[in-house]
């Protein structure tokens, strides 16, 4: 853009404006996308994907009944409104629907970009997305689930409110999604991964499940967080906890003893070790376990030193 | 309110009953285990903590620093005394860096995160970048 030379004094600050003004209103993500497709299929829909039609403000209990019943849970969007809908906000707040999702016993993942809500479609996974369907100053917020994609034409297809295959521009949904604060949501059986998650991304998740008291499930998802990442220590720890919270000392033990082996300076990993063999009946590898807890050290050397105590005390 | 004595003894105990059983620990159950929620808490923290670090060894964010008057190294070894709810708190603020990084929003980021860490640090007594009056 020229700038006449009189205004030389103005323009820059006019210009930057102008420039912030442009940034606001590209859509950055879905440009990259449909600029640099690499290996992505051109077009990709889950057709299997349920479909709850939305009753009064129920886009959360819809959403999330879609979701879970594309995960094999058989579940109706009534029985999501006590979990997840709160009556003074005609609403559905998201951290309650991540809590419904433990408390049914599905890993619950955050996706927060464009590029990796793809993927998990390409890994055949719906995404439950949360939009602000107006604007910041007057919001209106709506939870969907995004079932396709359609890159030629530059669309994204979702299961919202009483559409069963709403259309929407990539773009127009980088807007809405953005001032939803990129929050979404994949939703699935315990023994199956996100395609894009993170190792911290899926251990969070697990414990989620384990602290709901879904141990079986946190098992499961840790068994196969395993199977990505073998050396995966807080994987380790957690397929003991959950298998000593499941009443498998054996079991538990098992997963400790390679927790060490594998990360031999992991305090809270001989730590545990040292309980469980304890309660095994063998205060002598016990001991052992515990003094290197202690010797260790670290943020809960309170906790190894009590395991110390209180295997020294019953050895006596 | 309740008129009835009974009622009212009844009503006493029901609350003193939950109000106890709300102190409970919850945990008490898994003796000396510690949880994997502790640990993935843990990993969190250091992820952030290397992010922070990260941060401050971009080059941009270097010579930003350097014109602040503030050594990045000298930064770099106070992030690792930091505790970690600080470290988690200042890896938020960095969070917020739009995805585009345009300069002006790094000069805020910057000098955001230098304000953090040295009220942290102060508030350690390692520092008196900003000493109480007189």
């Amino acid at each position: 853009m020229a700038t006449p030379a009189a205004h030389g004094r103005l323009a820059s600050p006019l210009t930057l404006t102008l420039i912030l003004l442009l940034c606001a209103c590209a859509a950055p993500q879905t440009t990259q996308l449909l600029e640099d497709r690499g290996a992505r299929p051109s077009r990709v829909e889950l057709s299997e994907v349920p479909f709850f039609p939305q009753e009064r403000y129920y886009c959360g209990p819809a959403a999330l009944a879609t979701v879970l019943a594309w995960s094999g849970l058989d579940v109706t969007q009534d029985d999501m409104v006590s979990q997840v809908y709160t009556p003074g906000r005609q609403g559905t707040l998201s951290s309650d629907v991540v809590a419904a999702a433990r408390r049914n016993g599905r890993l619950a993942v955050p996706v927060d970009n464009l590029a990796d809500l793809l993927a998990e479609l390409d890994a055949g996974h719906p995404v439950l997305v949360f939009q602000n369907l107006a604007l910041d100053w007057y919001p209106q917020w709506h939870f969907a689930v995004a079932v396709g994609y359609d890159l030629d034409s530059g669309d994204l297809i979702l299961r919202s409110g009483t559409e069963r295959r709403r259309v929407t521009r990539l773009s127009t949904f980088e807007f809405t999604w953005r001032r939803g604060d990129y929050w979404a949501l994949v939703v699935l059986p315990p023994d199956r991964l996100p395609a894009t998650a993170t190792e911290l991304a899926v251990l969070q998740a697990a414990s989620g499940l384990e602290q709901t008291g879904r141990a079986g499930d946190a098992l499961a998802a840790y068994q196969s967080a395993l199977g990505r990442w073998p050396d995966s220590l807080g994987a380790l720890m957690g397929s003991g906890n959950a298998r000593y919270a499941l009443g498998d000392r054996d079991g538990a033990r098992e997963a400790f003893a390679e927790a060490v082996a594998r990360h031999p300076d992991a305090a809270p990993a001989w730590n545990n070790l040292a309980v469980v063999l304890a309660e095994l009946g063998r205060p002598d590898d016990a001991l052992v376990a515990a003094r290197e807890a202690v010797r260790l050290g670290g943020t809960n050397v309170q906790t190894y030193r009590e395991t110390l105590a209180e295997i020294t005390g019953s050895r006596i | 309110m309740y008129r009835s004595p009974f009622l009212r003894r009844l009503i006493a105990g029901f609350v003193a009953a939950s109000l106890m059983a709300a102190m409970l620990p919850v945990g008490a159950a898994r003796a000396g285990l510690v949880g994997t929620d502790q640990i993935v808490r843990s990993m969190t923290v250091q992820q952030d903590r290397d992010r922070v670090l990260a941060f401050i060894a971009r080059a941009d964010v270097r010579s930003r620093l350097e014109l602040l008057g503030v050594d990045p190294d000298e930064a770099a070894a106070r992030v690792n005394s930091l505790s970690d709810e600080e470290i988690v708190r200042i890896a938020a603020e960095i969070d917020q860096m739009p995805a585009g990084q345009d300069a002006g929003a790094v000069v805020v980021i910057v000098v955001a995160v230098v304000l953090l860490v040295l009220i942290f640090t102060d508030a350690f007594g390692f520092t008196e970048a900003f000493p109480a009056s007189e």
